[in-house]
């Protein structure tokens, strides 16, 4: 069993169609399968995290490379775990405290460098009417100008402010048509994977 | 009743069933109709294309099974032209589940080009919390990873020898879908400046299209779709070792897919004024 | 003690870390590069929380005998069996009977739950998608135009549709796109500052 690709091709076809039975309706072998993903994912996950991580990076630093030091962040780590204690909770607070200060501190300035001033600096573009990119890109200006305003409620959305939020909500309304467009396509690419398996690799039906 | 509330009002398995009818009748009868290539998935290839062979690149398989049909052949595509170029790939995941993905399709698709692990490829593995790991590679890749995926000290690594953080990659392409993309772009491209593409889910790629304006990204490959652009840029290489498109493949059935719901939208929308007409007149 | 210490280690760390991100200087790097060895290891340690916490429910389940406990069994199971095979670090490797449950268990499940999706989105397509107003109109014409136009045979029918996929995308779903990208990045770098000034204190469950 253990080199016979067959077999196993037919386990993972027997779970996939489990899976699809709940189209159907829902069924114990389509439950079982979602206790097995769980069982599975949480059993992976411990094993990958001890071999790959643990053992490398805490215990061969210590043992091996003789990084005593590293006690101090493994212990902190270890004190996540008092979050289940009503007594100790508290303690819990300070790795995370280290983690959610350094954290926020990287991200703010980097935060405003990707995702404001750059995309700010990116819609400076050439704008005109002499020809087709000239006259999109002006549009890509005042839809992103139309855009913004409709996410701006410090103003009342009247007036001249109220019909560029308008025209905002209408460009934010073709993304998100985009945007579901892209999702159908996302979804079905999902589908496709399990019928390559179905009728490919388990049935050799099509290469 | 009429007809057409009772189109409207039929047993949702039967949508499911056409759904199904739809995604296998394609796979036996192929249409072979041709995939075009836009210039976000173009200028991947080309970036590629113009390394000198040795470049150090970064191939980061952040993607998990879930989105693998998707994710997974736009990997395998770029990997494939990674080798062919014989640049030197670097692989490592910050996904959990990814480890396993990534360890099978990078040993695989080595084996297609007879490539070496450790001189001209090396995976890393996988560690927790995507943003601090990726901040620690801008410095030192021995920060989070002292040591590969196999329990090799970097440092003994022969091709990770001149290799200390993304200052000596050309690029980082990262495969993946959702939050960690973000994370490659502020933390990798906008802190180190190196140079970042992304393969991504359709579901996230109409996100990433700023960041490709803006120039941040120098390349996107964007769902199946994207996987199969790569495929046809790449169409040698399949023919020359015998491979199957599995991405172009899956196009052939998304049109069938696709045409289908626009024909379901359409056909629940005519019913759906038929009804909302008969009722104004009634009233 | 329980509180002030925390919150003073996010304001410092935060502070400095926002500060570093300006400074070039050995020590400012060699701060941020002991910061960030920390935060691996912390992070390494935290990872099985979720675990724990996981057969903590699943255990509880099968004690109490709740509903569908005899699924919390299969999950149990499923996770011992993969730490049993888990035992040395060589189970990570492609061919172990640890890596093909991972292959022909794991895999299919987890991809085929997520290919239902292309069911309810074809269900919902037909059910919900409706031109019920000019904003829904255009979030369906945007739609149908980007699905035909991201797919072969949006060539076939003919090339405009296409070209109009790829002008959408590059234009108003750009724009669109940019608009919530800048908000999220001021609300993001703002929220950030707020933990690190200490205006914000829910992430240690305070008000």
């Amino acid at each position: 069993m253990d080199s016979n690709p067959w077999i196993w091709n037919t386990i993972a076809a027997f779970f996939t169609i489990g899976t699809f039975s709940f189209l159907y309706k829902d069924n114990p072998l389509y439950k079982i399968a979602e206790s097995v993903v769980v069982g599975i994912a949480a059993g992976y996950f411990a094993v990958l995290l001890f071999w790959t991580s643990l053992r490398p990076k805490f215990w061969d630093m210590i043992v091996y490379e003789h990084k005593y030091w590293y006690v101090i962040p493994g212990l902190l780590g270890i004190m996540m775990y008092f979050r289940f204690s009503r007594k100790w909770g508290w303690l819990s607070r300070y790795p995370l405290a280290l983690y959610i200060g350094i954290g926020s501190g990287i991200a703010i300035p980097l935060m405003l460098q990707t995702f404001v001033l750059r995309q700010l600096e990116a819609t400076m573009l050439p704008i005109g009417f002499a020809s087709f990119e000239g006259f999109s890109n002006l549009l890509v200006v005042l839809m992103v100008l139309a855009g913004l305003i409709y996410f701006f409620f410090s103003m009342e959305h009247k007036g001249v402010v109220g019909k560029t939020a308008t025209f905002g909500i209408w460009v934010i309304m073709i993304g998100f048509g985009a945007s579901f467009g892209y999702t159908v396509m996302a979804r079905v690419s999902l589908l496709i994977g399990r019928i390559q398996f179905l009728l490919g690799t388990w049935l050799h039906l099509v290469d | 009743m009429s007809i057409w509330e009772k189109l409207l009002q039929i047993d949702r398995r039967i949508i499911y069933l056409l759904v199904f009818l739809a995604a296998i009748i394609p796979f036996l009868f192929p249409a072979g109709l041709e995939v075009n290539t836009t210039r976000e998935v173009q200028s991947i290839y080309d970036f590629i294309e113009n390394l000198a062979p040795g470049t150090p690149i970064l191939l980061a398989a952040d993607y998990d099974p879930q989105t693998q049909a998707e994710n997974g052949p736009q990997a395998q595509a770029v990997l494939r032209h990674m080798f062919k170029k014989d640049l030197r790939v670097v692989i490592m995941t910050l996904s959990q589940d990814g480890a396993a993905l990534a360890e099978m399709f990078s040993n695989s698709v080595a084996r297609e080009y007879q490539k070496r692990r450790w001189e001209d490829y090396t995976y890393l593995g996988y560690k927790p919390y995507p943003s601090i790991i990726i901040l620690s590679l801008g410095q030192d890749f021995r920060i989070s990873y002292p040591r590969d995926y196999y329990n090799r000290k970097l440092d003994d690594i022969p091709m990770m020898q001149d290799i200390r953080n993304l200052d000596d990659v050309a690029a980082v392409i990262e495969i993946g879908g959702g939050n960690v993309c973000h994370m490659w772009l502020t933390y990798a491209h906008e802190r180190y400046k190196v140079p970042l593409a992304l393969g991504v889910t359709a579901v996230s790629g109409p996100q990433y299209y700023p960041f490709l304006q803006s120039g941040q990204l120098f390349g996107l490959l964007g769902g199946l779709k994207g996987a199969a652009e790569y495929e046809t840029l790449m169409d040698g290489e399949y023919t020359r070792l015998d491979l199957p498109r599995k991405a172009i493949q899956g196009m052939n059935v998304q049109n069938f897919v696709h045409v289908l719901i626009v024909i379901l939208t359409v056909v629940g929308n005519v019913a759906f004024f038929a009804i909302r007409r008969r009722e104004r007149r009634a009233s | 003690m329980k509180r002030r210490v925390p919150m003073l280690i996010v304001s410092i760390t935060g502070f400095l870390l926002t500060i570093q991100y300006f400074s070039p200087h050995p020590a400012s790097e060699m701060f941020y590069n002991n910061a960030l060895d920390w935060l691996v290891i912390i992070g390494i340690f935290a990872m099985p929380l979720g675990i724990y916490s996981m057969v903590r429910i699943q255990f509880h389940k099968v004690i109490r005998r709740s509903t569908g406990w005899g699924y919390s069994v299969i999950a149990l199971i499923s996770l011992f069996t993969m730490l049993g095979l888990g035992y040395t670090d060589k189970c990570l490797e492609n061919g172990t009977f640890f890596m093909k449950l991972f292959e022909y268990v794991y895999i299919p499940i987890q991809a085929t739950m997520f290919s239902l999706l292309a069911f309810y989105i074809a269900s919902a397509a037909y059910r919900a998608f409706r031109a019920r107003n000019l904003l829904a109109t255009i979030v369906l014409t945007s739609a149908v135009i980007v699905m035909l136009g991201r797919v072969p045979i949006g060539w076939a029918i003919h090339p405009l549709i296409p070209w109009l996929a790829d002008w959408i995308m590059n234009n108003p779903n750009m724009a669109a796109q940019r608009a919530i990208t800048i908000g999220l990045g001021l609300g993001a770098a703002s929220t950030a500052m707020k933990i690190v000034l200490g205006i914000e204190r829910s992430y240690m469950g305070m008000e």
